[in-house]
């Protein structure tokens, strides 16, 4: 952080110096008079100088601080700087930002002229289009004179965390329900009779059957106590597997098949823990983040934390998302599989877990739809895109006659009608 | 902004080439204007370095192709005008590039303080070569006194030796300080 003296000043006192030599030399008094100037305006640079001491206090903050951000959401920063020192005239100040947030108000980078105990807010708006987690900072502040005789760095190590979680979708009207329930209520109609709000039969009344369970009417009519029997309700446990390998996926850092699977499984993620099932979660890439299946608004924030989590790097094949069901998942629950299928391999991963009696859903957003948005026109090739379809639609056939179920799905619609359609289909075909 | 750029190295042409122009007819008349030129192309290309050389030479040049001048008033004042010109504009241009630098990072219209330092700057400068001619006129005059041997009062001449030492005392005092600048950590809370 020292004080650097710029090119104007080293070339002013060259001029000084060359002019005593050169007039020496030449014995000529203009060589003098140059010196002459040239010390002239270095005196006047004096006023220039910075202070001798900085004595500047800077805190980050915004409205927004310990709320969750999500994708697209505008966050205001608010730097506020005070001078505790001499009066600065010149402070250029940059606020470090991470190359994928974009500043859509105000400015990041600003010149302040700082009075004695002034204290100064600078403002702008950032628009996070991207999950995962930020960090805003350090800030550098540069002091320069006007003359750019000299100028001072500094870093200020003031920095802020955000964690940009992704936008769910609202997906009221689908009714995902796993083959296999566990013991625990929810809201899927097992075939048994048990604890849950639809009528099945009514019969004999039993010791330690509930008073309200009775069946007043029936009881009157046949002069014999009657309990009302209904159809359990459970849930079961439902693993949401989200395929992350960097090499897969395709699109623009802002638009990409893994924003799309990452926006997917958080609005899964929602539904299914609104509907009482235990959701787990595996994000694989090249590392494996995984979460053990669990209920409740905790559950949903710490999903949500190992979403934004995609770290690339590491040595997790397919493979690895197979063996951490098998030896740490819950047998029977049910898969569904966030993956564009772009990773040679997937479709048989699928296929295993189907063979070993798993309840395997593919929701698959489809890459090309991605490609022709983010490409231009010329640039893209329709054979090539009948060959990638035609090849795409032989593996989601081969995994439909495997028992998988495939929602193939436009990224750029909402996910709500197409798994709906799907659903129900699943729904009549069992 | 192209205006400017447009303005700025019209300038500098024009003053280098009025240099030239203003040189006695030696071999060494032409280098200022060369150089001018070489400091208008690095300001075009936004090479500093070459800005700075380019004007940094054109003095130096131009101070060879005066140096056989008679030591006169109208000489004196004519070396003055060119040399504080050019620096002016040498240090407006070095403003306009490194203003320039910083809306590179920028990404909106919001230059407020952008042109509350582009106008103190400018201010700035006007004010640095005002008083710079005023001193440099007074030490001149010193010098040229001396040389030309022009017969003064005792008063005056006292006046004017009383004036020269305090004011190379102070020069001298102020130098010092600029060469010692103490680095000292800035005091972060």
């Amino acid at each position: 952080m020292n004080i650097s003296r710029q090119r104007p000043f080293a070339y002013l006192v060259a001029f000084v110096v060359a002019g005593v030599f050169l007039g020496n030399i030449f014995g000529s008094w203009v060589y003098f008079t140059v010196s002459i100037f040239s010390l002239s305006i270095l005196v006047l640079a004096v006023r220039s100088l910075p202070p001798e001491e900085f004595e500047i206090k800077i805190h980050r903050g915004s409205a927004e601080e310990g709320r969750d951000v999500y994708v697209d959401d505008e966050l205001e920063i608010t730097i506020t700087i005070e001078n505790k020192g001499k009066k600065i005239r010149f402070l250029e100040l940059h606020d470090t930002l991470p190359g994928l947030l974009d500043v859509v108000e105000g400015s990041s980078h600003q010149i302040l002229e700082l009075d004695e105990g002034e204290e100064k807010e600078v403002n702008y708006k950032i628009s996070c289009p991207i999950t995962g987690n930020f960090e805003l900072g350090p800030v550098r502040l540069r002091y320069r004179d006007a003359l750019n005789f000299f100028s001072k760095k500094m870093e200020i190590d003031e920095e802020m965390e955000i964690r940009v979680l992704p936008r769910t979708e609202d997906m009221e009207k689908v009714d995902i329900d796993p083959s296999y329930t566990k013991h625990w209520l929810g809201e899927v109609k097992s075939k048994n009779i048990g604890v849950g709000s639809e009528f099945f039969a009514v019969r004999e009344y039993q010791p330690n059957d509930e008073l309200r369970d009775i069946n007043w009417k029936a009881t009157a009519r046949y002069l014999d106590p009657l309990t009302n029997e209904y159809e359990g309700e459970k849930s079961g446990d439902v693993i949401l597997v989200v395929d992350g390998y960097e090499e897969g996926i395709v699109g623009t850092m802002k638009n990409n098949t893994m924003r799309a699977s990452i926006g997917i499984a958080a609005s899964l993620a929602e539904v299914l823990l609104s509907a009482r099932h235990r959701v787990g979660l595996i994000v694989s890439g090249e590392y494996m983040n995984w979460v053990y299946p669990g209920t409740g608004r905790n559950h949903y924030h710490n999903l949500m934390s190992n979403l934004t989590k995609f770290e690339s790097g590491g040595v997790w094949g397919l493979e690895g998302i197979q063996w951490l069901l098998e030896e740490f998942f819950p047998r029977k629950s049910m898969i569904i599989f966030i993956s564009p299928l772009t990773v040679p391999g997937s479709s048989h991963t699928l296929i295993d877990l189907c063979m070993k009696e798993y309840d395997v859903v593919l929701i698959s957003p489809d890459p090309l739809k991605i490609e022709k948005e983010v490409m231009e026109e010329d640039e893209y090739e329709e054979t090539a895109e009948r060959l990638y379809g035609a090849e795409r639609k032989e593996i989601l056939d081969k995994l439909w006659a495997h028992g998988t179920i495939v929602v193939d799905w436009d990224p750029n619609e909402p996910l709500e009608p197409t798994l709906e359609e799907v659903l129900r289909y699943r729904h009549r075909r069992r | 902004m192209k205006i400017e750029r447009w303005l700025i190295s019209l300038l500098i042409f024009l003053t280098a080439g009025t240099m030239s122009l203003f040189s006695p007819d030696t071999v060494y008349r032409t280098f200022p204007l060369i150089f001018g030129v070489v400091s208008i192309l690095g300001y075009i290309f936004k090479y500093m370095f070459i800005l700075d050389t380019g004007i940094f030479l054109t003095v130096i040049s131009y101070l060879f192709a005066v140096g056989r001048l008679a030591p006169t008033l109208y000489n004196l004042i004519m070396i003055m005008t060119f040399f504080f010109f050019i620096i002016g504009i040498w240090f407006y241009a070095r403003n306009t590039l490194s203003i320039s630098g910083m809306e590179g990072v920028r990404n909106d219209s919001y230059d407020i303080g952008l042109a509350e330092f582009r106008r103190s700057s400018l201010n700035e400068i006007f004010t640095t070569l005002v008083i710079g001619v005023l001193l440099s006129l007074l030490a001149s005059f010193i010098v040229l006194y001396s040389s030309l041997g022009i017969a003064l009062g005792t008063l005056v001449e006292t006046l004017l030796m009383v004036g020269l030492s305090a004011s190379v005392f102070f020069i001298i005092y102020l130098v010092i300080k600029l060469f010692s600048l103490e680095n000292k950590r800035i005091e972060e809370s």
